[in-house]
């Protein structure tokens, strides 16, 4: 009986195979208890598909885009990572302190009262024109990459 | 509910940089996602503030919709993994809920209108009331199939399950719908003798 009322329900909301629905109709002719059945689970389905929706609040739209006003543009692109500005700025504040380092290495500590005198290095080996050029490169993808990411902000803005 | 196209073509103005044009998909959807995160949720108050949310988190995302499916089916599953995320935060009693202030807050209430207008509405009442009864993802089952016009397959992709999950589990929710039904009409016969 469970089986049949599983495929009764499948009937009745027609989504049960032409096979099964001929057999169901069989079994309804000739079985007063099925037909009980089938009229009891057409009355539950017919008032389930007649059932109204619930209305939100008056002022469920209005709240809605007071919100999205908030929000930027959607965009297939990704918002920029908090931690990729972070890589970015940590990156260039590194590069600002080996400078630093670089331009004390060559100032003239021997001229001072202090008789001090940095080890040697061999920066020959470290800073070639190769790493340089690397160095450089990267730094105008990070530009580049950073200009974009202000100028997509600015034009969201707008 | 309009056409595919429709959705689509709001969708893309929307993406063009027109934001007004989202209003109107607000209008054409936000009875169908009230209606489910009500049965979800089974409180109003909780119900708007899951819509609501529901509608910004798709507005951020609409650039992702693929278009795979209707916009109906990619908004229904981000309304059932909010309402579950919601519930799951509330930590509300998903069981069967008895006592009647926290039953489903119906909109409409029976009016003093003629007998079969009477009747009748009170059997969408009964039934509304036995919907929210059952556990929010039978809940939602239920809703998608009669209310949101979804498929067997669009419900899958809904509420991320197979096709044939989504058979048993109808047919499961189906049942429980029943057994809700017979025992609330059974306590208004006793309340009538």
């Amino acid at each position: 009986m469970k089986n049949i009322e599983e495929q009764m329900w499948k009937y009745v909301s027609g989504t049960c195979s032409a096979i099964e629905q001929e057999e169901l109709e069989q079994l309804m002719t000739h079985q007063p208890e099925y037909r009980a059945l089938f009229q009891e689970i057409s009355a539950t389905h017919l008032a389930l598909m007649q059932l109204e929706l619930e209305e939100p609040s008056m002022s469920f739209e209005r709240n809605v885009m007071e919100q999205i006003k908030l929000e930027p543009l959607p965009s297939r692109f990704p918002q920029v990572d908090q931690r990729i500005i972070r890589g970015i700025a940590g990156f260039f504040a590194l590069s600002i302190l080996s400078l630093l380092v670089y331009a004390f290495y060559l100032t003239d500590w021997t001229q001072a009262a202090l008789n001090f005198k940095m080890p040697e290095f061999n920066w020959d080996i470290h800073f070639n024109k190769t790493i340089l050029s690397a160095f450089l490169f990267i730094d105008m993808i990070l530009g580049l990459y950073f200009l974009d990411y202000l100028l997509r902000k600015k034009w969201q803005a707008k | 509910m309009q056409n595919k196209e429709s959705d689509v073509e709001l969708i893309a103005q929307v993406l063009a940089g027109k934001q007004g044009a989202y209003a109107e998909l607000i209008k054409r959807h936000q009875r169908y996602v009230f209606t489910l995160a009500l049965r979800m949720a089974k409180n109003r108050e909780d119900a708007e503030e899951i819509a609501q949310d529901c509608f910004v988190k798709a507005y951020r995302s609409l650039a992702n919709f693929e278009q795979k499916s209707k916009f109906s089916t990619w908004l229904y599953r981000i309304v059932f993994t909010t309402a579950m995320t919601y519930l799951r935060k509330k930590k509300l009693e998903t069981d069967s809920i008895d006592e009647e202030d926290t039953q489903i807050q119906l909109a409409g209430a029976v009016s003093d209108l003629a007998a079969d207008c009477v009747e009748r509405q009170s059997k969408y009442v009964y039934l509304n009331r036995a919907i929210g009864q059952l556990l929010p993802d039978d809940a939602a089952i239920i809703t998608l199939f009669y209310q949101g016009e979804q498929s067997l397959e669009e419900i899958g992709k809904a509420l991320q399950m197979e096709q044939n999950t989504v058979k048993v589990k109808l047919h499961r929710a189906r049942q429980r719908l029943k057994v809700q039904l017979e025992s609330l009409l059974k306590e208004e016969v006793k309340e009538l003798i």
